[in-house]
């Protein structure tokens, strides 16, 4: 029987390693898809994903287990992964331009099938580009809660902004990305 | 008045919450007969289902092994400080104990003044200090040869064996960031998280880095580095590349 994430965070903090490399095999895909969808750049996740990691290991003792180990993971990595695209942009040109809560339902979804994986690279690419014209906040308060479902009140702690900016913000970023991809979204 | 009401189209947070099936009575109902609000929540139910369709690069089964691979020598290294800073700790006031207890001894029997200072190195927070001053010192000093070797190449070519000094570099600059930023070494800190940008940029993209970001974070090491007294000022002075060993 597998050891749950508490246990093992208990375990490593008593000092076995080998409870920490479990818990690094066990969650890396889920950061990566994370810090891939907040940077939209395969190395700059890669990096992303040991950072977290590297992060989560210094600060072990501050992981209090009534929220879930892959939730405070996601808080690292979308904090790190914020920092580095407001980096990004000191270094280079990116190129990035710039009612009730019950609707947030249905911005949460399940993972993709086999026959999405395939979707072809144009289809990615538009999501990608429309992705690029959310601000920081937007993208990352989308990101975890459409393709990671943590809730409003995980939203607010990761990203640090109050109930109503979360939402607003995840309002804001559904509208725009309506906005962008009606024409292609229509013609499929 | 309630035939009014049904005339105006959702908003909408309302359309979005349609897509849920929690949208009150009023709301269903004007969506069974306005043409316009069902087209105007089809458009959201397209727009949400096409982005999840948004799928990552493929890792494959082992991609959890290979990452920790990549972090377990960093893990081991700062589990290796906790370990030494606990034990330098433990054995300082240990030491320190002991010369106050032989200082009380001696001055009770022979009413001398021992001239032994009550502070061990152990426990002195300078010298653990300085022993984080010296592996950046180091760090440091490779970085900036690197950026000067980097900076006279045309488009910032960098050759194999450079890819593997900056895959080092960058895996020791968090590492001494880190540490920095735990030790509240604001200055420190802030120089290494910029030389970490630059280096990951380096890293994977080398191209992307303008060449006076790179001439500048280069001046910036060497005027920092001397300022917080990591003695250099001539970066002819440290033509070695190749990772040292790591004196923590």
């Amino acid at each position: 029987m597998e050891a749950s994430d508490p246990a093992l965070v208990a375990r490593a903090l008593s000092g076995e390693e080998d409870a920490f490399r479990v818990l690094t095999e066990r969650h890396s895909l889920a950061v990566f898809h994370l810090a891939y969808r907040m940077t939209a750049n395969e190395q700059d996740a890669e990096d992303v994903v040991q950072e977290t990691f590297l992060r989560a290991f210094r600060n072990l003792k501050r992981y209090e287990s009534r929220s879930l180990f892959s939730t405070w993971l996601y808080r690292i990595a979308a904090n790190y992964s914020l920092d580095l695209l407001r980096s990004r942009k000191h270094f280079a040109d990116h190129t990035a331009v710039q009612g009730e809560v019950d609707w947030l339902d249905a911005v949460a979804c399940s993972g993709p099938s086999a026959d999405q994986i395939t979707y072809s690279h144009q289809i990615r690419e538009s999501i990608e580009k429309a992705m690029e014209q959310l601000s920081d906040q937007e993208r990352a308060a989308f990101v975890l809660r459409h393709y990671h479902q943590l809730s409003i009140e995980e939203i607010c702690q990761t990203l640090g902004v109050g109930e109503n900016a979360a939402k607003h913000s995840i309002f804001r970023a559904v509208r725009k990305l309506r906005r962008i991809l009606e024409p292609i979204t229509e013609r499929v | 008045m309630f035939e009014e009401q049904d005339q105006i189209h959702l908003t909408e947070g309302q359309a979005l919450q349609i897509l849920t099936g929690n949208a009150g009575d009023r709301e269903k109902k004007h969506l069974a007969t306005c043409e316009t609000c069902q087209a105007e929540v089809e458009s959201y139910r397209r727009t949400l289902d096409h982005v999840s369709r948004w799928a990552p690069p493929v890792r494959n089964a082992c991609y959890g092994q290979s990452v920790w691979r990549q972090i377990a020598p960093a893990v081991r290294l700062r589990a290796r400080c906790q370990r030494r800073r606990r034990w330098m700790l433990g054995a300082g006031l240990a030491a320190s104990i002991a010369v106050f207890a032989v200082a009380l001894y001696t001055s009770h029997e022979q009413r001398l003044t021992v001239p032994v200072s009550r502070q061990s190195v152990a426990a002195n927070p300078a010298a653990s200090e300085r022993l984080l001053d010296i592996a950046v010192q180091d760090h440091v000093r490779r970085a900036t040869s690197l950026l000067t070797r980097i900076e006279d190449q045309p488009e910032h070519a960098v050759e194999g064996f450079e890819r593997d000094a900056i895959s080092n570099l960058v895996a020791e600059n968090r590492l001494y960031r880190q540490t920095a930023e735990q030790e509240n070494d604001r200055k420190t800190a802030q120089l290494l998280s910029d030389l970490e940008t630059a280096l990951v940029v380096l890293k994977h993209d080398p191209a992307r880095l303008p060449v006076s970001d790179v001439r500048e974070l280069r001046k910036k090491l060497i005027v920092v580095g001397h300022s917080n007294g990591f003695g250099f000022s001539n970066i002819s002075d440290f033509s070695d590349t190749q990772p040292k060993k790591i004196p923590l």
